[in-house]
């Protein structure tokens, strides 16, 4: 039998931890600070809209019974105690400290819908007093940050703002869909998030905001380990 | 229909919510291991569905990676 993980946690949920997506008793395994939660597994499930809506299940029941977690990417399986420590140990700090951020918190997600992109201010060229290497890499970290620059929400921020502790976004300039922008919010504020979001629609125009949650915090795994 | 159509009419039903659940958890969520078991074609497939490309493909294809 395989693991199937489910999530990190900070600490054990409250009540049972009831079953997996395929009714399988669900364990905790505690791993330098870090509970996975697992489930075993003869073969890992198929891709489909039922089991990923029954892996959120899982996910948000836990979430509900625990006040940090760190939901794990759909498929994970792995081969037995050893190598489910061997995966956690060596990252447990950096995933204690992602923990601690989504503590207390949880997701919203805005699609940002238009008919085209605005206009991104172009990448300055890397300066010449760099070496081949150094320049390469400063050119791709400037790349990076401008993928994630979403400029059509500047007219929303004002009122986002002072609900949002940290934010992960992603272009896609693929119109209609311009951007995905993920927001960890403070839990309970879902409602105000939604009302800020319908209340600068009109000044968001003719750019569309799609607020969807709230959701387990799946965006804010640590970026590093991806 | 047009495909801008569609995907506004797909976010403004409850396949929102579906098309969110396939963003979380294939493109979002602690990567443990790479052995993701992720099959491409059943991705395409899904997003075939639901009519819309919502995240880049070459996340999911980097899964596939060893």
């Amino acid at each position: 039998m395989s693991h199937y993980v489910y999530a990190l946690l900070a600490e054990a949920p409250r009540g049972d931890a009831g079953a997996g997506l395929g009714a399988e008793p669900l364990r905790l395994v505690p791993i330098g600070g870090v509970l996975a939660v697992v489930g075993e597994m003869a073969a890992p499930p198929a891709v489909s809209p039922g089991t990923l809506q029954a892996h959120d299940a899982v996910v948000r029941r836990l979430a509900a019974a625990v006040d940090a977690i760190l939901p794990v990417r759909f498929g994970t399986v792995l081969d037995g105690d050893t190598a489910l420590a061997d995966a956690i140990a060596g990252r447990a700090p950096r995933l204690r400290e992602a923990l601690a951020l989504v503590a207390g918190r949880e997701q919203m997600t805005l699609r940002v819908f238009g008919e085209a992109a605005a206009a991104l201010d172009p990448v300055s060229p890397v300066v010449n007093d760099l070496g081949p290497g150094a320049r390469y890499l400063e050119d791709r970290r400037r790349r990076t940050r401008r993928e994630a620059e979403v400029p059509e929400l500047a007219p929303l921020r004002r009122r986002l703002d002072p609900l949002v502790r940290a934010e992960h976004s992603h272009r896609h300039d693929t119109p209609p869909l311009l951007a995905s922008v993920y927001h960890l919010i403070e839990r309970g504020r879902a409602p105000a998030y939604l009302d800020a979001v319908a209340a600068g629609a009109a000044a968001l125009a003719p750019t569309r905001a799609v607020a969807t949650g709230p959701w387990p915090p799946y965006a804010f795994a640590p970026e590093e380990l991806e | 229909m047009a495909a801008r159509d569609e995907a506004r009419q797909i976010l403004d039903r409850a396949d929102a919510s579906l098309l969110d659940v396939v963003d979380n958890l294939l493109t979002k969520g602690v990567v443990l291991s790479g052995d993701v078991v992720v099959g491409l074609a059943g991705v395409d497939l899904l997003y075939l569905r639901l009519s819309v490309l919502l995240c880049a493909a070459d996340r999911i294809a980097d899964l596939k990676r060893p």
